[in-house]
Formats: C-alpha cells, structure tokens, sequence
C-alpha cells in the first residue's frame, strides 16, 4: 500500500475524526484510524463502535491496500510537520508504516485491517437534506440541555421528530428542556422519532461547514452525508419521555426583557447565590423585576433591578442561576419573553422575534424556596 | 436512695410469676418476637400455609394460623408450661438440631406477658382444643370446631408489664418490624403459602413457588435481575443463593439475608467475607445485597448461643470465612462484574455545551517559580488538623481558608513579583492550586506542604451541616422536577416512609404518598444530582435505618447523616477545578471542616518537612 498526500489536508481530516476515538476502551483496535486507498481515493475511518464516520479525500495512490493506524501517534506526527507532501509506504502483511517526507522519515507499527470493526450498514427508510446552518443551529439550541446520567439513557441524547412539513428537536434533562422547530421549505422525513446520541451530533457540527447535509435513518441508526464525510451513529433504543405533557399551556403572566441585560445581571448577582444552589430569586411587580441573591452559609447577598415589561400580578420565583444563563445563552434575539403561572410550576422562555419558519421554546423548572414564617 | 424507703430484704426465690416475665422478656422482646416464635412452631408442625394477622403492628393483635400436624388437649395444655416440647428429648438431640424451636420457651413466655388463645385440631379428631392463657391465671380448656392446624392467637402484648409495654416503638416501627420476619420466612421457604394482613390490608399473598418466582414476588423483577447466582457444596457445607451485582450494591446492611439450615441468622463472619469479595468493586459505606442458604451438619454450629436465636457459632469460624469469600469472588468473577464503560465516550467540545471533565488540572502559570501566591513569607505555621495557628499576626477574624491559604487579598500584594504574567493567566494564578487523584481526593498546596481532602467525607460534613440547619431554621429550597417521579417502596419502608415525612420534606423533597406503597417526588433538595431523583430517597431510607440501628433516638441527626451521606460526592465522581474549589470553600465554612459526621478525617496535611525527611534532607 502506497499513497502520497498533503500534510495540512490529513491534519485537517484527523483532526475532525478524533472526537470519534474513545478515551479509553477496553479494545485498543478502536484507538487507530482504518486507513483504505483504493485508486486515488484514500477513506479513512474512525469509530467507537456507536458511531463511525469516514472521510475520504483525494490522494496520489501507487498501491491499493487498507491498514489501522494508531491515531495519537499519527495525529501527533501529522501535526507537527510542516506543510509539505508525505509518503505513505506501508508493507500491510508485517503491519508497518513508513511516512517520508522531504526531510525525514518516522515508522510506526499498525494493526491488520481485518480486526477492524465493521462499521454498520443499514438500509434507509427515510432520507431528508437540510442546511448545514440549520443542523447548526438545531445542535446549539438543545445539546446544552441533554443530561449526563447513564441512569437515564434516552435523556443522553436529542430527540428528533419529523412530520414531513416540520423537524423538532428537543432536549431535556429533567430540569429544564429545550424544544426547536424547523419548516424547511422542502419538508423533512426521519424513519420514525429518533434519539441520536448527543456526542454524535458534537462531532457533526465540529466537521460540518456550509452546504447541504443529508439526513437518512432507519429504525435503528441515522447517517449523515456531507462534503466527503459520511458520519453513521447507531440511535438511543428508549422511550423518550412525553414532554409535550409537561410544557405548560396556562402559563400567563409574561415578562419581556433584554436578553443581554438580564443574563449580565444574573451572572453579577449569582456571585452572591449559595455555592451549592446557584438561586437567584425573581420579584416581579409591575414593570419592575428585582433579581436578588443571598448566600446564608457565607453570608453575603446582592440585589439589583432591571427594566422591564411586565403587567400581571405580582410574584416571587426562585431559578437555579446557572441553568437559566444556560438557556438565555442558547437563544437568539435581542429580547426575551419569559411566561409564568406559579413559583412552583415550569417557566417558559422564548425569543420575542423568530422567524416564520422556526419556534424556539425553553422550559426550566424553578427552586422553590420556603421561608420560615416569622 | 436510704434504708427507710427500701427495706433491708432477705435474699428469696423469686416466685413463678415474676421469674416467668422476667425469662419471657429474653424470648419476646417486642411483638416480632411472638411472631416469629409463632411461625416457627408452625413450620415445626409441618404447616405448607400460613396466615400471620396483626393489628397495630402486633401490639394489639397477633394471630398466626397454620395447616399442620395440630395437637391432642394434653399436649396442648403441656405445651405453655416452661420447657415443655416436643422437639428435642434428650441432649444428643440438643446437638443437632434441626427443628426451628427446641428449647421450649416459645407458648410459655407469650402466654407470660399476653393474653394468648390457642385453637388446635389434630386430623383424626372432630373438634379442635381451644385454651385460654392470660398471665398467671389458670389455662381455661374448652372445645370449638377448627380447620386442621393450629391458630395461636396473642393479644394485648405486655398488658401485665407496662414498663415493657411503654417501650413498644411506634405502630409503623413494629410493623416493619414483624414485615422482615414474614419476609424471611417467605425467602426462606417458597413452598409455603404465605398470607401476610396487617389492620386488615393484605400486605402479602403469596402462593408457593419455585425460589426465583418467590424472591420476584418479594423483592421485585429488577431487584432478582439484578442477583448472581451461587452454588457450592463440600464435605461439612453447601452454599446455595445469590449475591448482588456490585453496582447494586449501594444500599444499607438490610440488604444482607443468611439463613444457616433455614433458620435466618446475622453473621458478621459471614458479611464480612462477602464484602472482602467484593473488595474494590463498591464505593466505601455501600454493602452488597446477599441472600445465602447455608447447610451445615448440624453437629457444627452451636444455635443456642442467642435467645432469639438469631446468632450461630461455627466449629471453623475461618473455613467457612475463606470458603464464602473464595465463592463469592468466583461468582462476580464469573458474572463480569467489573464496572462496565460508559456506552458513551467523553465528549470534549464545549462550544456545543456538552460536559467537559477536565482529569487534571495543571499548575497555574502563576506557580511558575515554584512558589504559590498563597506561599507567602512572614506568616507563622497553621496546623490544619487541630487549628492550632501559632502566628505573631493577629488571625481573629479571619475564616478558616484565609488562614489556610492566605487572605484573599494578598493575591495582589504578590502578583507585581509575576511580572510577564498576561491577564487570563493572571486569573488561574489567582485561584487555589488544585489537582484531584483518582477521582477521590483532592490535593492542594498549602503555605507549608500539602493538603489532602476526601471528597466523599468533605460533601459528607457540608451536606449534614445543611440537613441540621434546615431543621433547625425551616428554610428549604427544593428542586422542581420536570417529571416528577414516581417510587414503589416496600410496605415496610413506605410505613418509614409515611413516619419521616415531615423530616424528609423539611430536607427540601417535595415528595406524598401516591398510591398503596408509591411515593410521588415532584421536587429535589437542590444538592440531589441530577438524574439521582429517583433512587435518593431510598437510598436515604436505608441508611436511615441503618444508622437508626445503632442509635434510635437519634431521629433528626440520623436522617441528616443518612442524607449527607447519600446526597455527596461520591470517591469516583470527577469534578471541574471550580467544583473542587466550591467544595473547599464550603468544608471550612463549615463548623467542623477535619471530622466527617460518623468521625472520619476529612482533611489529611503532609507538611514539606515531613516530606524533606522522607526525601533524607534533613
């Protein structure tokens, strides 16, 4: 096997597929790259047996062969090269790989291509192109809601549902919940409402640039295409849990404010919040919100007032600080609207202005707070 | 005390009665005793069904039906006398046993302190004995027709001793109680149609069953999922059961069930073995869940030892210690139960919002030289495990991490020294050198050495100090959950439950009885991980009885320690440098930051003498 390639175009192809690469696995065949040339075509592979993306450039191919490569040593060599042309020599019966370039040569020993994972095949039911930006954005509106517990697997990824004029994502991890929808004018189709694992659809924004991505899945996996990438994952096999039951729809006290202003104001206030329970609490009156923080452990407090709009009843609320910074920070707009009903019920945010063909809807739940009476 | 109220009195033989009440009060203790005493008799008798009815948790009532052999009127009338059994008759057969009861005392130490009516009917005869005991007064014999068996009924426990009768625990307390003798009759004995009512509510109903359907039936699919079986036998012992899966292990002692022919028994021997096993396969303060049958030649253990029998002796107290750790290391090797990887690598792109978790946590710039900021010159020793500051400076004032590490300001009184420091660097000098090892402990620079924290235990003190002062001043603050979940509890644990309720919401759970034995939790305390809504309040109901055990008066400081304790960090849990940061500020803002709740250290210094010794440079 033999092949000639540019330095800055593998580090770049390296670079994009290392997310896939496990931190530690019990098998060591997943920390190598499947390197396989056929013609002037070279793919390489990476998978942590969950998801599996390849990419495939261009490349002055001499010998046809396939061969996994360690991927820290490769991707470290690779980095630390100039820009310049290397040769790929590799004798895949002893499994070694000799890479020249101009000035030097570095030899590494591979494994046989053979004990290379398969990376699943599966038959699309259902495929749908969108734009990569609205990929994008899908990502940056839910993934910081996902949860992290393995005690709740399908919580761990994003929930996507499609009924052909519109695409949903939504995310959740029990405290607060992000929900996008999306009407792409050529409508979108998905096998059925898949679960994809968060860290898949991490490493599709990293590598995706502009242009068009399409979108396939079955019951059982989904594939994204784009540019030279092809990133396959297997989904969550769980019951997502029914969220629409738990958006509110009486929520009617509303609050609108600048979205900036108040995250600022949070932030500066939270420094005063309890360490362990981020609260910042909300007194709303007419026209007026007070956001204040009290820390009982170390004894400190702040409080400031921001201009807003606001016409229902007055009303107390508590957040955790940190969860709704997190929400603010993953909508666009330059205003807010925040929806109430009680201190104890779910609160609603969302930008004043969307477009036609997008609703953001955020949800948090508040902390309550009990004061002893005195 | 003097001579005038107490007459001088002359040593006597106490008279039957009081000797009587006083060796009924070994065998019955409290109303789980009569039950058990009770049930034995009727699997003695050879019962295949059995009915246990109580009303307030036995105090009232207890009735205990059985289908068995019965008895003819002389050997029911002989069997409340003292001694009185038909189960063993001479001393060789005191050397093996095999029967539940044997000494004798059961009828008679019930009908001592209860107001006890037996009804009793042998197959071949047409009408059943029915005897009527009540304290010291004479049996009353009479006749009424009755199924073939034996119904014992014991009312008004402790009615002629109420010093005893005071000391009765509440209604749910002896409920729990008598539910884990019933539970270990009905684990021990699957062949045995089990009906359990308490104050008229069926809390059991069990049909026979094969041992698997009937663990199923008592602890629950998920739970018998979660077991390994087990199975050896030599030439003295046979071991058959199943040991838990390590990453369910997290639960209390109650969790432990071993029954040695049978009969169920506490063996720290054996725990003890069991939990070597299991070595470093469970966080520290969890116990594995263990279900164990031993069959042993009776001639090897002495049961005697205990009145209630509930302890046992072995001849080879360390055979059977190697054997059961050899086995049930074998079983958790053998069932892979090494902790799994997660199915979902780490995740390492924070621009998505994904969790970042930093392993290490490198050195600030700042310390290029070597020399902390907090290392400052002129300040005098600080011991940090007794407190004990020797300083020419006045310390009053100043909170126990400024005299750790330094006051805050003098972060800027050193920072003109690190003159090419850029200002985001200028940041992470400014911040507390922190590394953690292992996912465990937490290591930090100190003026002169180094500090060491448990990360479990520091949670441990902050947590309780919170639980006390939630307590103590009604403020709470409680998580909303956006799905409130929902906990099926053991009627046992859902009578603790219903106990501790006001405790558990004073905690900051916004949790009610939803349902025969569900709770409903629609709110957190605001220190719960996320994700861990679901199995806390268990988790805090098993350690509460746990530390319940040892000190039952303890009520509030127990169910404080019993959260903290479940609540914390967890060794293995990897935290952010600004998690490990909140973390030390909050121990030394707390009362006692160098003990844990149970006593433990917290907080370990290894000065930079110590270590100059240990290098040999001094």
């Amino acid at each position: 096997m033999k092949f000639t390639v540019g330095t800055s175009d593998l580090q770049r192809i390296l670079g994009k597929l290392g997310g896939v690469i496990p931190s530690k696995s019990p098998m060591p065949i997943l920390e190598t790259f499947l390197f396989e040339l056929v013609n002037n075509v070279l793919s390489i592979t990476a998978t942590d047996q969950i998801i599996a993306s390849t990419i495939t450039l261009e490349v002055r191919g001499d010998e046809d062969g396939k061969i996994a490569i360690p991927a820290k040593r490769l991707t470290d060599t690779i980095r630390s090269l100039p820009a310049t042309d290397a040769v790929f020599v590799i004798d895949v019966v002893a499994n070694k790989i000799k890479i020249s370039t101009p000035t030097g040569e570095y030899s590494l020993s591979g494994e046989a291509a053979k004990e290379y994972p398969e990376v699943p095949e599966f038959v699309a039911t259902a495929t749908t192109t969108l734009d990569s930006s609205i990929l994008r954005k899908i990502v940056h509106r839910t993934a910081f809601a996902v949860s992290t517990d393995e005690l709740r697997p399908s919580m761990m990824g994003i929930l996507l549902q499609a009924n052909g004029t519109e695409i949903r994502a939504v995310a959740t991890d029990g405290h607060r919940l992000s929900r996008f929808l999306y009407k792409p004018e050529q409508g979108a189709k998905l096998a059925k409402d898949v679960i994809v694992p968060a860290k898949a659809l991490g490493i599709l924004v990293k590598g995706l640039e502009t242009g068009l991505c399409t979108v396939s899945t079955s019951t059982t996996h989904v594939k994204f295409a784009y540019d030279q990438t092809v990133l396959t994952s297997r989904l969550i096999e769980e019951t997502y849990p029914n969220y629409e039951v738990v958006i509110p729809k009486e929520n009617n006290r509303f609050l609108t404010i600048k979205r900036e202003d108040l995250i600022n104001a949070i932030r500066r206030v939270s420094l005063f919040a309890n360490a362990s329970n981020h609260q910042v609490r909300f007194d709303l009156a007419p026209n007026s919100l007070k956001l204040s923080a009290q820390d009982t452990d170390a004894g400190g407090e702040a409080h400031e007032a921001l201009p807003c709009a606001y016409d229902a009843e007055p009303m107390e609320i508590g957040f955790n600080a940190t969860y709704l910074v997190d929400i603010l920070s993953h909508i666009d707009g330059e205003q807010v609207i925040m929806k109430f009903s009680a201190p104890t019920r779910a609160g609603i945010v969302s930008p004043a202005d969307s477009p036609e063909t997008e609703d953001t809807l955020m949800l948090i739940m508040p902390v309550r707070l009990t004061v002893p009476e005195h | 005390m003097t001579a005038t109220d107490t007459p001088r009195r002359r040593v006597a033989v106490l008279p039957d009665h009081l000797a009587n009440k006083i060796a009924a009060g070994e065998v019955i203790q409290r109303p789980d005793s009569v039950v058990k005493e009770l049930v034995e008799n009727a699997l003695d008798a050879g019962a295949t069904s059995l009915q246990v009815v109580i009303r307030e948790g036995g105090k009232d009532y207890i009735q205990v039906t059985d289908d068995g052999v019965g008895m003819d009127e002389q050997d029911a009338v002989l069997s409340f006398l003292r001694h009185a059994t038909s189960k063993i008759a001479t001393y060789d057969e005191l050397e093996a046993i095999t029967t539940y009861g044997f000494r004798g005392e059961a009828l008679a130490s019930i009908a001592a302190v209860a107001q006890v009516t037996m009804k009793t009917r042998r197959q071949e005869d047409d009408m059943a004995v029915v005897i009527k005991v009540a304290g010291e007064a004479r049996p009353v014999v009479t006749r009424d027709a009755h199924a073939r068996g034996t119904t014992v009924i014991a009312q008004n426990l402790f009615f002629n001793v109420p010093a005893r009768r005071k000391f009765l625990k509440s209604t749910n307390t002896e409920f729990r109680h008598i539910f884990d003798v019933i539970q270990r009759t009905a684990i021990a004995h699957p062949e045995l149609a089990i009906e359990f009512i308490s104050d008229g509510e069926a809390v059991f109903r069990l049909k026979p069953a094969g041992m698997e359907d009937r663990l199923i039936e008592v602890f629950g699919q998920r739970a018998v999922e979660a077991m390994i079986p087990v199975q050896e036998t030599t030439d003295f012992l046979g071991v058959t059961g199943y040991i838990g899966k390590p990453q369910f292990g997290q639960r209390s002692r109650s969790g432990q069930y071993l029954f040695l022919n049978k009969r169920f028994i506490v063996s720290r021997n054996v725990s003890h073995a069991i939990h070597t096993a299991y070595e470093h396969l469970l966080t520290k303060g969890s116990f594995p869940f263990f279900l164990l049958f031993l069959e042993i030649d009776p001639h090897r253990i002495d049961v005697n030892v205990h009145p209630s029998k509930m302890e046992a002796k072995f001849d080879d107290e360390q055979g059977v210690h190697r054997f059961i750790a050899a086995l049930a290391r074998k079983a958790l090797g053998a069932a892979g139960a090494v902790p799994a990887l997660s199915a979902y690598g780490d995740v390492e792109s924070p621009d998505v919002g994904f969790r970042f978790t930093p392993r290490q946590h490198a050195w600030g710039p700042g310390d290029a030289g070597g020399r902390s900021a907090w290392d400052l010159p002129g300040r005098e020793e600080v011991n940090p495990v007794t407190g004990e500051i020797t300083s020419r400076t006045g310390t009053a004032g100043m909170s126990q991490s400024e005299i750790l590490f330094g006051p805050a300001a003098s972060v800027d009184a050193v920072r003109p020294q690190v003159t090419a420091t850029p200002l985001a660097a200028a940041d992470e000098g400014a911040s507390l050198l922190l590394w953690q090892l292992h996912d465990r402990y937490i290591f930090s620079q100190i003026r002169n050495g180094v500090m060491i924290v448990d990360q479990h235990v520091a949670h441990e003190r902050i947590l309780y100090e919170r639980a006390l002062e939630m307590f103590e001043k009604g403020m709470r603050s409680s998580q909303q959950l956006l799905f409130p979940c929902t906990i099926d509890l053991s009627p046992g644990d859902f009578a603790l439950f219903e106990e501790l309720l006001p405790h558990i919401a004073a905690l900051g759970f916004d949790a009610k009885p939803f349902g025969k034995h569900t709770v409903l939790v629609e709110g957190v305390p605001v220190d719960v991980k996320p994700g861990h809504e679901q199995g806390i309040l268990q988790e805090i109901l098993e350690q509460y009885k746990e530390y319940q055990h040892h000190a039952p008066t303890e009520v509030r400081d127990n169910m404080a320690k019993a959260y903290a304790c479940r609540s914390a960090i967890k060794a293995g849990d990897p935290l952010t440098e600004k998690e490990m940061r909140s973390l030390i500020d909050q121990l030394f803002a707390t009362s006692m930051p160098y003990v844990c709740p149970h006593g433990r250290p917290v907080v370990l210094r290894i000065s930079t003498d110590e270590l100059d010794r240990r290098f040999g440079r001094k």
